[in-house]
């Protein structure tokens, strides 16, 4: 955990994310629903980590292509999207997140994201890989379901072949079996091993894809178990989807966080991270051969 | 002459760099090993972009690994190559006279030798082999 990237541009709050700083927090409802949500989320969300002291990073999504079904919410569209997006990196100085899907709408979206994202699913497709490292914007790339820690090496050497060397990587559970993810915790440091500052998606790792015939299920019980467990492991930054009515959220209702539940997680996991940072300090790393 | 040739300078014996395994110190272990199937010897030479050697791994080291390692082939083969390089190598200068040479390969019981050059760039590969070969071709009358 070597390299430190900086996220925010113009007046938003800075965050730096990597080595030994404080873990920060990347969260928001899954999909834009509409700007009136957006807003009240992102406020309940500030106030919160305002109180913890914990920095964030806005996230929604304007367009959501993986759904399992064609009759599921699609997403507010990428010109609606982007302009709520703007309007909540003005309205609470955070910097915001978004991913794309079509490596058309890269540029378009981070003019305006602090940061994009490339989905799971996406995570070895080179023109979108070549699209996000051109933005010249930090990089969240998380770790397809169905790819070892070892090789994202290959993802993050195309990003770096295009010029991008500011990337976050994330686990978000791994494939076992059909319409189930298990968390393999030593993912993290085996993608440390690349030099960039890992994330854990606590609340997609819950998810079981595809489960309910049409829709994801999920085990959201299990949330806090893992959150726990990735912080003790090691990890720069914590990715949680945040909803303040989960069976009505438009997109990932069966895994999305209950927002009442959210101050107490980000609080267990800023302690053990700070714990994790001490022991690291007082007695050494962990280099057992 | 035996004395003659053991008198060479291990440069007229080297097989040159573009015979031998060599990778730049940027590729997966995997692709290090296969230059090593490709040349068919048993070492391969890792190399910075100004082709200073940076080390070496042989068959033997590739042995130890599996049994030692115990990770996924798939997770070793998309190891950086410098993660499993012997970064101080034994080495040869490309000036010094043969017998010293084999006089280091029978002492630390090797069959390969890196050759560099003063500023320590790879030059090629001393192979018992070859030295063998020169010394069974030799007039001993």
């Amino acid at each position: 955990m070597n390299n430190i990237i900086n996220i925010g541009y113009g007046s938003v709050n800075k965050i730096k994310i990597g080595g030994n700083l404080p873990l920060v927090f990347i969260g928001g409802p899954c999909a834009i629903e509409s700007k009136k949500h957006v807003f009240k989320m992102a406020k309940l969300i500030k106030n919160i980590c305002d109180e913890l002291k914990i920095k964030w990073i806005f996230k929604a999504c304007y367009d959501k292509d993986c759904r399992s079904s064609s009759t599921s919410f699609h997403g507010v569209g990428i010109d609606e999207g982007l302009q709520i997006l703007s309007d909540v990196r003005k309205k609470f100085n955070v910097p915001v997140i978004s991913d794309f899907s079509d490596t058309g709408w890269a540029l378009q979206t981070a003019e305006v994201c602090d940061m994009i994202q490339i989905p799971a699913y996406l995570c070895r497709q080179t023109s979108i890989l070549r699209a996000a490292a051109l933005t010249k914007r930090p990089i969240h790339l998380k770790k397809g379901q169905f790819m070892s820690p070892w090789n994202m090496k290959n993802s993050v050497k195309k990003l770096e072949a295009f010029g991008n060397s500011k990337i976050l990587l994330t686990d978000r559970g791994t494939f076992f079996g059909y319409n189930m993810l298990v968390n393999d915790m030593r993912s993290l440091p085996i993608m440390a091993e690349s030099g960039y500052p890992i994330c854990y998606d606590a609340t997609h790792s819950i998810q079981m894809p595809t489960s309910m015939g049409n829709i994801s299920g999920g085990q959201r019980e299990f949330i806090p178990y893992l959150v726990r467990s990735a912080v003790a492991c090691g990890i720069n930054a914590l990715f949680m989807e945040v909803h303040d009515n989960p069976p009505k959220a438009f997109s990932d209702a069966n895994t999305v966080l209950h927002i009442k539940y959210l101050k107490n997680i980000l609080k267990q996991a800023k302690y053990l991270h700070e714990v994790r940072l001490k022991f690291q300090k007082t007695i050494g790393k962990y280099d057992v051969k | 002459m035996l004395s003659k040739f053991l008198n060479t300078e291990v440069l007229n014996s080297i097989m040159p760099i573009e015979k031998i395994p060599f990778v730049y110190e940027n590729v997966f272990f995997k692709e290090a090993i296969d230059s090593m199937n490709l040349y068919k010897i048993g070492i391969v030479c890792v190399v910075d972009k100004k082709n200073k050697l940076r080390g070496i791994f042989t068959d033997g080291d590739i042995r130890r690994k599996i049994i030692k390692i115990q990770k996924p082939f798939s997770a070793l083969f998309a190891d950086d190559v410098l993660t499993h390089t012997n970064i101080n190598p034994i080495t040869v200068n490309g000036h010094k006279k043969i017998l010293y040479a084999v006089k280091i390969m029978s002492k630390n019981k090797i069959w390969d030798l890196p050759v560099i050059s003063k500023k320590g760039e790879l030059l090629g590969l001393l192979h018992m082999n070859n030295i063998v070969k020169k010394i069974l071709d030799t007039n001993f009358d």
